[in-house]
């Protein structure tokens, strides 16, 4: 006891005299350590996604992967039948449920509407399927009628401010059209699950049976629970033979035998499975928007790892720096006669010591970061020792393995000195040409080039975006969402807005550019219908104004005329479903489709418009067709006026009159935040990215500030005689730097094309995208050069600026 | 050549000066060999680098070659130095990492004379010094003499007018010691001006004159 005593003052009155050392080692560690565990809170957190459920493991979803005539779409949707048909003829199947995701719903609370976010339909096994507890009603029976409502706790404490069994029977008025029945209270989800639910409804709201060919029509998301043995392959076998047996012979039903090429190799018709823990982190079909990314969890573990490796690394290299410092005291100590292994000890719970009090002041620092990290990283992570058991273990890990791992190299290299040699003073020949620590530093370095020209990239991307010509303008345009709840008076409210003055123009329909979402129907090149004729496309129904109104370009024929009766049933085509079409001229060709009730309707092309953007950037233009119809979705306003404050309480006030039957806030955004938003998660990553990079760079700095203090105490004669010898400060500063210019080069040569192919991979995921230009690397490694340049400057001149007969006594 | 006039050394102990030299005139002429004279700390040392332009005096005047070198703007200084004076120390001062041939060529370096010149020169030194045979060696693998033949090369190599050394022999046997005095005297008589500093009476009486150093002032009895 009185043994570590001792050490431990010892160790402090040694950190103490050498503060701005202890701080370098303490604080850098501290900083490495305190983004280290923000990055693994961060990465546990996105891993955690859906294992809530207790059966996980054994949840799937099946996605549905469909292409005719080279356009089709991977999504999450299969047809309706499938999970029933799955439970009960394919023995590996236990349960199934269905849910579709409707989100926005608005509820009437006392005299105020409230728009709710995370609405689903639901089947009734979804309790069986998912951990979902209840806190009130019978999970067995609460969606089995249409028009039955289980929400969340808190959702019943916000309408009925009581989350107990004297809410079940009340009901809720959604959407200004129905009256829902709570039959079920559930604790509120947990935020870690890939889909959202405040507001569970019956699916048996819809008829969905009546419909003639279900399955062919991918409308649902279903998940399978399979039976405990049961293997994802078994699943993906049922489901070839169930697409063989059902959805074939439903295709070929549709076309009485004639399928044509349809049922070729380069058609598909393929469903296939997803494991539940999988949907948060690898997949990112076109209706998910809300995942995280696996390639963003490993980079961030990568990183995370890589930022405590240069702290470690700091640390290990600024020890045995110090250590030439401390060579004459381990000489006396020796000559004192401490054995080697004292030595050892002595400096092993040094190292210890430091990393525990960085352990420390990392905790104090990630505290203190972990809200500022949540806003970045857009997460509600909280830090808690109690419902984080591997939290406290995975600390004490850490901070042995760095405390050891960084003093090991110094106590053994130290503890070896011979002490009548270091007491002479002439110990430091030996380990000038540290190769390890140039690997070291070449290291740091290109992690810190990799994370620069990261950085980079993702900006230029994000530029890019911003800047390319989408096929729309989007600036200086008012929406106005949610206008189907005016019903019928939606046109009155258009007309109303029109004539406001700072008005240019209106358009109404749900389908905006910044909507995502895709939603392709099948239409056909010839009035027979054949199977080989088949196309998909995507159909937007709109008004007349919208292309102007949006700012799009015609490239050929003419824009729809209202007054013109054959154009309500024209269409107008995008340039990449012209290609897909294959028509020479096609203004004037006409294109078919089939009703539910079985007639033909022909669509004459009326024009062709310019290639527009819809969503991201991350997906490819689909052939796209607009057709006039009166969709109430939402009102494009394009508004020109120096009063924009005024023209939306003008524009408020129109919705206010006509909006007779639900009291909502005025939901209104620019088109402009529309885009943006889009794009959050990227702007999010790239943020994140620039934060890592900085943090890194300046652990790395704090470190080669270190070296380059110690480079130069060590060459402090070597500097004298140069100096003698007619060297200028210029000369010695060049000498200085030299060295780690040569190592910035080397790093640069590394991390080039470890960059390179990492920032293409994470372009690939842009259908569009910028390319990595070689000014990239270039300016990374100039920006490590200036980095280096700044940091060991100031050092290498006080270096230089010595007179050199103080480090040239004899004495 | 050197004409030093009221010169004066002190540095400040507990807001007291403590004088290093005191008030030293001293006048050298070129073609002479000085040996400076006295006890450990009397500031032999101190005026050897004040007359190498190795530091400052505190106070008085100090002429080179007809220059104030005390009003002399550092980087002129530097240039004065380079020119014309050459160190050799009693530790010898070689550069480890570098052989005896880069060691030698490093002041060349620094007087921007051209890589092929350079070669010529070096090539000269290392005939005349006959240490051809160790060119390629690093100073470690040297014996004491030998390195500080190297020393006395490296110091000659920019021909300079003036060769200052700060106890030379100091830690050679006496036969390299008198080698390395053979060799001064020989420097000497083709026109190399010398000043030394010496503990040995021996070694200070190949010069041609005697300065004695008594706590900081030149000692006349």
């Amino acid at each position: 006891m009185r043994m570590i005593r001792s050490y431990l003052t010892l160790v402090l009155r040694g950190l103490y005299r050498d503060k701005s050392y202890s701080f370098i080692n303490i604080f850098g560690l501290a900083m490495g350590l305190s983004v280290c565990l923000l990055i693994t809170l961060y990465v546990m957190d996105e891993l955690s996604y859906d294992r809530f459920n207790e059966k996980s493991a054994r949840i799937f979803r099946i996605n549905g992967d469909i292409s005719v005539h080279g356009n089709g779409a991977n999504d999450i949707y299969s047809p309706a039948p499938m999970g029933a048909t799955l439970a009960h003829e394919y023995p590996a199947v236990e349960n199934y449920t269905r849910i579709i995701d409707v989100r926005d719903i608005l509820v009437k609370n006392g005299n105020t509407t409230i728009i709710e976010p995370d609405c689903i339909l639901a089947d009734s096994t979804l309790f069986d399927v998912f951990t979902l507890p209840f806190v009130a009603g019978d999970p067995h029976t609460a969606l089995l009628r249409p028009f039955d409502m289980v929400i969340s706790e808190s959702a019943a404490k916000k309408y009925f401010h009581s989350a107990s069994t004297d809410v079940l029977g009340k009901t809720l008025h959604v959407n200004n059209e129905s009256d829902y029945r709570i039959t079920g209270i559930i604790k509120d989800m947990p935020k870690q699950s890939h889909f959202r639910a405040n507001f569970i409804r019956s699916i048996a709201e819809l008829n969905y049976d009546r419909q003639p060919d279900a399955w062919l029509n991918n409308g649902f998301i279903t998940y399978v629970l399979l039976r405990p043995g049961a293997t994802q392959s078994n699943l993906d076998h049922s489901l070839t033979q169930l697409t063989k047996k059902y959805i074939i012979p439903g295709i070929q039903d549709l076309f009485n035998g004639q399928t044509g090429d349809l049922l070729d190799k380069k058609n598909r018709f393929n469903y296939y499975s997803i494991p539940l823990t999988r949907i948060h982190l690898w997949s990112h079909l076109p209706s998910e928007t809300g995942n995280g990314n696996s390639l963003y969890v490993y980079i961030f573990t990568i990183i995370a790892a890589f930022i405590l490796l240069i702290a470690c690394v700091n640390f290990m290299n600024l020890s045995t720096a110090r250590s030439a410092r401390r060579a004459k005291e381990v000489g006396i100590r020796k000559v004192l006669g401490s054995l080697r292994s004292e030595l050892i000890t002595r400096f092993l719970t040094e190292s210890l010591l430091t990393s525990v009090l960085a352990m420390l002041i990392a905790l104090v620092l990630a505290i203190l970061l972990l809200p500022g990290f949540n806003r970045l990283a857009d997460k509600q992570i909280t830090f808690s020792f109690l419902t984080e058991g591997w939290l406290l273990p995975y600390l004490l890990g850490i901070t042995l393995i760095v405390g050891l791992l960084a003093g090991l190299y110094p106590a053994f290299f130290l503890s070896a000195f011979m002490p009548q040699r270091v007491m002479k003073g002439n110990f430091s020949a030996g380990f000038r040409s540290g190769w390890l620590r140039n690997a070291l530093v070449v290291f740091q370095f290109t992690i810190a080039i990799i994370l620069i020209i990261g950085t980079m990239v993702i900006y230029r991307q994000l530029d890019y975006v911003r800047h390319k010509d989408i096929g729309y303008n989007r600036e200086q345009i008012l929406i106005v969402r949610n206008t189907y709840s005016l019903w019928t008076h939606a046109k009155n409210f258009q007309k109303e807005v029109e004539h406001l003055p700072g008005v240019l123009g209106t358009t109404m329909t749900f389908f905006l550019p910044t909507y995502s979402g895709s939603m392709s129907s099948v239409y056909y090149k010839d009035a027979a219908l054949s199977a080989d004729q088949t196309v998909l496309l995507s159909d937007w129904p709109v008004d007349a104004n919208y292309i102007s109104v949006l700012g799009m370009k015609m490239l050929d024929g003419h824009n729809f005329e209202p007054g013109n009766p054959t154009d309500s049933s024209g269409v107008i085509i995008n340039e990449t479903a012209s290609n897909l079409l294959g028509y020479n001229n096609p203004i004037g060709a006409t294109i078919y489709d089939r009703q539910y009730d079985g007639r033909v309707v022909p669509h004459k092309i009326l024009g062709v418009v310019k290639d527009f953007n819809s969503g991201t950037l991350h997906s490819k233009i689909p052939p796209m067709m607009l057709h006039l119809a009166e969709e109430r979705g939402s009102l494009a306003i394009r508004v020109k006026t120096t009063d924009m404050p005024g023209l939306i309480a003008h524009i408020e006030k129109a919705f206010r009159a006509w909006d007779k039957m639900s009291d909502q806030p005025f939901p209104y955004e620019f088109m402009d935040q529309a885009f943006n938003r889009l794009y959050r998660a990227d702007q999010r990553t790239g943020t994140l990215f620039c934060v890592f990079a900085a943090f890194a760079i300046c652990i790395g700095c704090l470190g080669l500030f270190g070296l380059v203090s110690y480079a130069a105490e060590q060459r402090t004669k070597e500097i004298g005689i140069r100096k003698v010898l007619g060297a200028s400060t210029g000369n010695i500063l060049g000498m200085l730097s030299k060295e780690f210019m040569l190592l910035i080069v080397l790093s640069s040569a590394i991390a080039c094309p470890i960059a390179g192919w990492g920032m293409d991979k994470w372009l690939d995921d842009f259908a569009y995208r910028t390319d990595i230009s070689w000014w990239i690397f270039a300016a990374a490694g100039g920006m490590a050069a200036l980095i280096t340049v700044f940091t060991i400057g100031l050092q290498a001149l006080r270096a230089a600026r010595t007179k050199p007969i103080t480090s040239l006594r004899n004495e | 050549m050197i004409d030093l006039k009221r010169i004066s050394k002190w540095v400040n102990v507990g807001g007291k000066p403590n004088f290093i030299l005191k008030d030293i005139n001293l006048n050298i002429k070129e073609g002479e060999f000085v040996s400076i004279m006295g006890p450990s700390g009397s500031g032999k040392s101190s005026l050897l680098n004040i007359i190498g332009m190795l530091d400052d005096s505190s106070e008085g005047e100090y002429f080179f070659l007809e220059q104030a070198v005390h009003s002399l703007k550092e980087k002129q200084r530097s240039q004065l130095y380079k020119q014309y004076i050459g160190f050799v120390f009693q530790a010898y001062h070689l550069i480890d990492e570098l052989t005896v041939y880069e060691n030698i060529e490093t002041p060349l370096i620094y007087q921007n004379i051209k890589s092929s010149e350079r070669q010529a020169m070096v090539a000269d030194i290392l005939d005349r010094f006959q240490i051809v045979g160790k060119k390629d060696l690093f100073p470690t693998q040297l014996s004491g003499g030998q390195q500080q033949l190297v020393g006395i090369a490296r110091a000659l190599i920019g021909k300079p007018k003036l060769l200052l050394a700060d106890e030379p022999t100091g830690n050679l046997n006496s036969r390299q010691g008198e080698e390395i005095m053979e060799l001064f005297k020989q420097l000497n008589n083709e026109g190399v001006t010398i000043i030394q500093v010496t503990h040995s009476e021996k070694n200070a009486a190949y010069g041609s004159r005697i300065i004695n150093l008594l706590d900081g002032r030149v000692d006349l009895s």
